[in-house]
């Protein structure tokens, strides 16, 4: 008889079962969307943040550039010799320069490594290298014996300029290109944790943990395909050659390191010996990394910790400004329509059952017991709710597919990793070297990922709606008296 | 059997409070026919709640086969009317989205009777109103006798011991009026049961061996005789053979009922 009388009533009834479906299907599929569009976010934050720290990173360890002092800039510095014209010969010439903050003594690594909720800790050391090469010719002197033009040489030459018959220096200049890149030492003896974390190694194989200071590289798909690099070839970073071991995709949309060799090969080209600019560090409990951060900031004075929650503080952009709107407005308005759509839910349910007082009044002065009567409202309320469910939960996957497969770009630009920056590094190339730019803008594509918590979450919500209703409903119902099916005439 | 003592029912409205009943006293032996009567507002349909165990009055005692109504609880109290009271409306009350069959299993249902027994019995009482080819009929699909029919072989269904009707023919034209009156006549003689009618009608009201006059919530007794419309030795016959005298014949078969 419950489902009989169910099915006839909701049949009955369709406008209003509609109307209520319909209210909880919008509200729970602005849910659906709201929680995949943020986990979207969230995903894309994580890229961000894997760029620059690597997977499992909890916190990095840095220390503040100081001032450059006396007549240093702290900007690499080129010096070529002009050639005769005759002589074609390129030169080349590398300058390496430590990126990020001030060098941390390689001690520190075991030092951080003891702190207390401390589970790794890694050193690394992020380099920028400055690559010119070309030809640098000189100019040749000429005698002239009128003209009053000017010719200008090159940078090699001068400048001749009047009537006279002295000696003009004519042609000579440079053609030279300026090739950038970045360079990661890795600790080859731990992997899982810094710069290397956040990539894949998908030809070749990685460092092996003897390859301690070894003149190997892994370098990045992106890099690789630039300068036509496979797995094999060699290239020279400030005279030295490096063998290709490995090419390594980045899990992140972005690479933000170019080369990654050995610390200690780093160290050398750096000049850095012992020593690392950035230290990786992965907490043993990822809830206590706020605690974690202020034991390291204590015991280990002039470094600056910062936390993923940190960084994520320095992302600004069109991802900062949807991850905001989808958290904070995103929220609030599906919080808002649910609940209206709660409340339009329970207010029909009830202005129902008030039409039907006669109804249920007649079956309770048959004997029906109110816990009957309710059980049948509620069940016309659940099924109401979930059918707005299945409905929202439609609506908000084709919501969420439909994100996902226009991928709106969003730009993420990371706050200033300049010298007085505490980040370590930061995503490469961005600026030239010693000064980086004030910022690094990376672009990521927006998905909208569904999880089975959301779809969980979308059935509660439609169950939680269906008997919200009904309770509302089947109260009333249970309050009706069977002298009211006497009374109520139609 | 029925025994009312000093039953009082107050209504409050806002500040005002209305004396529905006064102090009614009364006594319905199993099997009497008693009639209703009164003007509006008199407090006639406010003493068949009372009877019927659908509502409790504010002093007084309505004891049935010795059990108060107005003291035993709630759930007792609805277990009671399942069991023992079958009620008909002057709206008839039926559920429109429910068949006529369907609605006739709702009785049952509180019984706890099993579905498919629910459907057999709610077929003969049916058909004992003479609905066997209206089985699947909606409410709305049926003429407003059919639909009383229907609603009085819901109450009857489940064989109660008292039958009580409120304007049950309030609703009806005045052949149908003699139509479902003659049923009613013929089940409670061919069941022996305590028919309690609330009626507006005299014609129909001076037809029952007792009348009870309600005005201004106090209660006057008439004994018009018992046997005078319907003599008492028709009770044994089968209502299809016995004519509905004073009602008109309809031949409604009840046997096997």
């Amino acid at each position: 008889m419950f489902g009989i009388y169910l099915k006839r009533e909701l049949g009955r009834r369709k406008k209003a079962a509609l109307v209520i479906a319909l209210g909880l299907a919008l509200g729970i599929a602005l849910v659906i969307t709201v929680n995949s569009v943020s986990a979207g976010m969230t995903q894309a934050q994580d890229k961000v943040l894997q760029s620059l720290y690597g997977l499992g990173t909890d916190m990095t360890v840095t220390k503040a550039r100081t001032a450059p002092t006396g007549n240093s800039s702290g900007q690499p510095r080129f010096e070529f010799d002009a050639k005769s014209n005759d002589d074609d010969t390129e030169q080349s010439s590398d300058r390496v320069m430590t990126q990020g903050g001030q060098a941390l003594k390689s001690s520190l690594v075991t030092k951080v490594a003891d702190q207390k909720g401390v589970a790794a800790a890694v050193g690394a050391l992020t380099l920028n290298v400055t690559k010119v090469d070309g030809s640098f010719t000189q100019g040749k002197a000429q005698s002239s014996t009128g003209g009053s033009g000017s010719d200008q040489g090159g940078p090699g030459g001068g400048q001749g300029s009047g009537s006279t018959a002295a000696p003009q220096v004519q042609g000579g200049g440079a053609s030279f290109d300026v090739n950038s890149y970045s360079v990661a030492g890795v600790d080859v003896t731990n992997q899982d944790l810094g710069p290397l974390a956040g990539s894949k190694i998908t030809s070749g194989k990685t460092f092996t943990s003897a390859q301690t200071n070894a003149k190997v590289a892994v370098v990045s798909k992106s890099y690789a395909k630039e300068n036509s690099y496979k797995v094999g070839k060699t290239f020279k970073v400030s005279g030295t050659k490096y063998k290709i071991i490995g090419i390594a995709t980045p899990e992140s949309s972005e690479s933000t390191t170019d080369v990654y060799l050995p610390l200690k090969q780093a160290q050398t080209l750096a000049d850095a010996k012992n020593q690392v600019t950035t230290i990786y560090v992965k907490a043993t409990d990822s809830k206590q990394i706020d605690s974690v951060k202020a034991t390291i900031q204590k015991n280990i004075s002039g470094t600056t910790v910062t936390t993923s929650a940190d960084l994520a503080e320095t992302v600004s952009g069109s991802l900062s400004t949807a991850s905001n709107l989808a958290t904070s407005v995103g929220k609030w308005l599906s919080i808002a329509v649910l609940a209206a759509a709660f409340l339009v839910a329970a207010l029909l349910t009830s202005s129902a059952v008030s039409r039907r007082v006669r109804e249920f009044g007649t079956l309770k002065a048959l004997g029906w017991p109110s816990r009957r009567v309710t059980r049948q409202v509620v069940g016309e309320s659940m099924v109401n709710g979930l059918l707005g469910g299945a409905l929202g939960i439609a609506l908000g996957l084709a919501a969420a597919y439909t994100v996902t497969a226009i991928s709106p770009t969003l730009t993420a630009e990371m706050g200033s990793t300049g010298g007085g920056g505490g980040m370590g590094g930061g995503p490469g190339g961005g600026g030239g070297p010693g000064q980086q730019s004030a910022s690094n803008t990376m672009e990521i594509a927006l998905s909208a990922p569904v999880s089975v918590t959301t779809i969980a979450l979308a059935v509660g919500l439609a169950v939680a709606g269906g008997l919200i209703a009904g309770a509302m409903g089947g109260w009333r119902a249970s309050r009706m008296r069977p002298a009211d099916a006497l009374r109520s005439v139609s | 059997m029925y025994r009312l003592t000093g039953v009082t029912k107050r209504y409050t409205r806002g500040k005002e409070t209305v004396e529905a009943l006064r102090g009614i006293d009364l006594t319905i032996e199993d099997g009497d026919q008693l009639a209703i009567q009164g003007p509006t507002g008199g407090g006639k349909s406010t003493l068949l709640q009372m009877i019927g165990g659908l509502d409790r009055p504010s002093e007084g005692s309505v004891e049935l086969d010795g059990v108060d109504l107005a003291r035993i609880s709630e759930a007792k109290l609805t277990r009671m009317r399942a069991e023992k009271i079958g009620i008909i409306f002057q709206s008839f009350n039926l559920i429109p989205t429910l068949t006529a069959q369907e609605n006739v299993e709702t009785a049952l249902v509180p019984l706890g009777v099993k579905p498919a027994e629910r459907r057999e019995r709610a077929a003969e009482a049916l058909r004992s109103v003479g609905l066997g080819e209206r089985l699947s009929h909606a409410p709305s699909e049926l003429s407003g006798g059919q639909q009383q029919r229907v609603a009085i072989a819901r109450a009857l269904v489940k064989k109660p011991k008292v039958l009580l009707a409120d304007e049950p023919t309030g609703n009806l034209d005045e052949g149908t009026r003699d139509d479902i009156m003659g049923l009613l006549e013929g089940l409670w003689h061919e069941y022996g049961l305590t028919f309690i009618m609330v009626t507006h009608d005299s014609s129909i009201a001076k037809k029952a061996p007792r009348l009870a006059t309600i005005k201004a919530g106090l209660i006057t007794l008439t004994e018009q005789g018992a046997g005078q419309a319907y003599p008492r030795q028709r009770q044994q016959q089968p209502y299809a053979e016995q004519g509905t005298q004073g009602y008109g014949d309809q031949g409604y078969g009840v046997q096997g009922y």
